[in-house]
């Protein structure tokens, strides 16, 4: 009974290690994202500056920030999302479409180029 | 059943192998088969690990003393539900207890991060399934919990009856498994540095999610360990500086600066060579207690014998050092900063104080703890350093952190003007002189006690002035007051989530410190009939009953008590003897209220009926316990993912990239 289930054990093991060497499964699937691409890093500061207008936008709203200091919040992370554009080979249609929506979209609403 | 175990322990073993050698390759050949084939071998382990515990717990319940750990750890007189406390209350089996534990997390994480990070994950597996290896060839070779014994015994020795308690079904599992999971944010971050990426803030997320699992899981065993040495150790504390205390007390301070510093990573790009030095320290540190705690030189009361192993954990830890900072090293040109720090007064700079107001505590700690090997290498003897030293030096750097706990948070990012400054901190300033005004008309003349008020006051005005302000916004633009709060919480999680969790380390700071300063200690000695008083207590020694059991002599103390004119009832402390252990093992009994425990525990049972009682009235010690789940909901908060609104977002358009004019490094 013991060895029985020794060579059960075993052999499941076996075939779920082979398995995905022998069906080439990953391989056939398409590439991945590479988390490292200057496309994922742009979209994460992307989100960084919009967080953080969204954050500079909330202070304000609450009390925490004085006038001047949202106003600089602001534009450092508007230039920010301009820079990111900017690296981006995308029209100055779109380019001006994003900018335009950036202080509505660090909210909630959802709004995505076509 | 024993033998397959054995057997599950050996494939297990095997399968480490495999996905560490496999991962590895399929890191560096860029084979996503063999990624997904070490993958799998992975996900293998833990149910074969699942096996061989289950053969061992088995083992216990049919009380087979053919086994070794089991006869080392149970006896027939053992209540059988403490089978599972058995399992891990030696060192084999705890290491067992480890590997089972790291292998269901780890499994998780890599299915998590191979999708989040599909090209670090095969190394962050391979790390991973490293560390497992280690433990498993432990297992095999060294301590193994399943080996037979040459001669089959009649009755085991049975368990260390202190571990005989319900803290101990969750104590040791948290703690065990809060310093094992440092791994898994280690192994991401080193997992990325070997990918050669990190660069580009790739792995903040996953290492800031893994961090706080961590986080959350020490602070918890933390907590359990303090309450169980509260309840059961029967010495009124909760917490000695003891060195496997310190030991889980170091990864704790280098993991709570990690999870404040990585959020500046994913804010600004910054901090990012810190973050990685802080999870290499504080895989170390995790080592290091395991080193302590596995029969290290550094004696404790607490650990476990004396032994070679801890020497193998320390050479390991040695050697993980290394490696990790020569591969730091290598990738260090990677790691600049993607900006600097704007101003002082920023929330950055608030968070980069207190990373190394945490890593100077943790610094301290550890010289403390290790002293004795120095002072016994330089003039063969051991000098242990003890409360007074950790109290004196580390009590006023803790405080430091509650202030800039209260202060930091409520800093915007990149600056703050002087405008900013004035609206956001002056309440908490005028709260600060009011509490300290308040103090000292009621009384209140030590300095230290002054301050820590005064300061905790700070922290907590900051946290409420943010709830109310934020939730008079939503108010404001017609929510209920309700609707506004919770909606204002649900909204901004990870910020809000981290103002219940400072809440709670106010909660903590407050009962820590009343209860060091103020609690009154009186040894008596009494026989029935007596009445004796402490403070407003009253309390009358009614009477002592005796009952054996196969294990023990247990003596229970009966007494009435009183506070004031307020019969509050009956209040029964024990202490039982166990003959075999040569233990005396007593127990509190604790009448406990919001603002103090009234704390009774036998110390000695005479033979002409008297008794020594130790009676201590501890302030604000129950602030400490409803600490816990303040803080657990908290991080949960915290984690909680974000919900359909919040994700929504202004998604940038979908188009390739193949320029580079901001000079992101690549």
């Amino acid at each position: 009974m013991l060895v029985m289930s020794v060579i059960a054990i075993s052999l499941t093991l076996a075939v779920l290690v082979a398995y995905p060497i022998i069906r080439k499964i990953a391989s056939k699937s398409p590439f991945p994202e590479d988390e490292s691409s200057l496309r994922a890093d742009l979209e994460r500061r992307w989100e960084s500056a919009l967080e953080g207008l969204r954050h500079a936008e909330l202070e304000m709203s609450v009390g925490n920030v004085s006038e001047s200091d949202y106003l600089w919040l602001k534009q450092v992370h508007m230039a920010e999302a301009a820079l990111v554009l900017k690296t981006l080979e995308i029209s100055d249609k779109e380019k001006g479409f994003l900018i335009k929506r950036i202080p509505s979209g660090s909210g909630y609403e959802e709004e995505e180029l076509s | 059943m024993v033998e397959l175990g054995q057997i599950a322990l050996i494939l297990s073993f095997m399968m480490a192998t495999y996905s560490t050698v496999v991962g590895f390759a399929g890191g560096m050949l860029n084979g996503r088969d063999l990624a997904a084939s070490a993958r799998w071998g992975f996900y293998s382990i833990c149910p074969l690990l699942i096996l061989a515990t289950a053969s061992l717990i088995y083992a216990f319940v049919t009380n087979d003393f053919s086994v070794k750990y089991v006869a080392e750890n149970s006896n027939i007189a053992m209540p059988k539900v403490y089978a599972w406390v058995a399992f891990y209350s030696g060192n084999a089996g705890s290491l067992l207890y480890i590997a089972v534990a790291f292998s269901l997390m780890a499994g998780i994480a890599i299915r998590v991060l191979n999708s989040k990070l599909p090209y670090t994950s095969p190394y962050a597996l391979g790390v991973m399934s490293m560390v497992l290896l280690f433990f498993l060839a432990v297992i095999l070779f060294l301590a193994n919990p399943l080996e037979r014994h040459q001669i089959v015994l009649e009755d085991g020795q049975g368990m260390n009856p202190l571990l005989i308690h319900f803290g101990m079904f969750i104590h040791p599992p948290f703690q065990m498994l809060g310093l094992i999971s440092v791994a898994l944010p280690f192994s991401i971050a080193i997992g990325a540095l070997l990918a050669g990426r990190g660069g580009r803030d790739e792995w903040v997320d996953q290492g800031r999610l893994w961090g706080m699992v961590s986080w959350l899981l020490l602070t918890t065993g933390l907590l359990l360990g303090a309450w169980w040495a509260y309840t059961i150790l029967g010495w009124g504390g909760y917490w000695a500086w003891d060195p496997v205390e310190n030991s889980a007390l170091m990864p704790w301070l280098a993991m709570t600066a990690f999870v404040h510093s990585i959020m500046v990573q994913k804010r600004r790009g910054m901090f990012r060579m810190w973050n990685m030095v802080l999870i290499i320290v504080a895989f170390a540190m995790a080592q290091m207690g395991m080193f302590i705690n596995r029969g290290g030189p550094v004696p404790s009361v607490h650990s476990f014998a004396e032994s070679t192993m801890g020497w193998i954990f320390l050479a390991v830890m040695a050697i993980t050092l290394f490696i990790s900072l020569v591969i730091f090293t290598f990738r260090f040109d990677t790691l600049k900063s993607r900006s600097g720090l704007d101003s002082i007064i920023s929330r950055e700079s608030a968070f980069l104080a207190q990373n190394v107001l945490f890593l100077l505590i943790a610094f301290i700690t550890l010289w403390g703890t290790i002293f004795p090997i120095f002072s016994e290498a330089i003039d063969d003897t051991t000098m242990t350093i003890g409360q007074p030293f950790f109290n004196k030096v580390n009590g006023p750097l803790m405080l430091l952190l509650v202030f800039l706990m209260g202060i930091g948070p409520v800093l915007p990012w990149r600056k703050a003007g002087w405008g900013s400054i004035n609206r956001m901190l002056r309440l908490p300033l005028i709260v600060f002189f009011l509490v300290l005004l308040l103090s000292l008309i009621s009384g209140i003349r030590e300095y230290w006690v002054l301050l820590a008020f005064a300061i905790c006051s700070v922290s907590l005005t900051t946290v409420f002035q943010e709830l109310i302000r934020g939730s008079r916004s939503r108010h404001s633009r017609g929510e209920s007051w309700g609707i506004a709060f919770f909606s204002l919480i649900g909204a901004n999680r990870p910020r809000y989530g981290g103002y219940v969790v400072h809440l709670s380390i106010i909660m903590l700071a407050i009962g820590i410190t009343a209860s060091s300063f103020y609690d009154v200690q009186k040894d008596v000695v009494m026989k029935p009939g007596d009445s004796e008083v402490l403070g407003k207590y009253t309390f009358k020694y009614l009477e002592v009953s005796e009952k054996a059991y196969p294990d023990r002599v247990e003596e229970t103390a009966k007494f009435e008590v009183w506070m004031g004119d307020k019969n509050i009832g009956y209040m029964h402390p024990y202490r039982a003897f166990y003959p075999e252990f040569q233990i005396a093992a007593t127990r509190g009994a604790i009448h406990s209220t919001i603002l103090e425990d009234f704390y009774l525990v036998p110390s000695e049972f005479k033979e002409d009926g008297q008794a020594v009682f130790r009676v201590l009235i501890n302030p604000l010690v129950s602030w400490m316990w409803a600490a816990g789940p303040v803080l657990i909901l908290g991080t949960l908060i915290s984690l909680s993912p974000k919900n359909r609104t919040q994700r929504k977002r202004l998604r940038l358009p979908n188009v390739s990239v193949d320029q580079n004019p901001l000079g992101i490094s690549e």
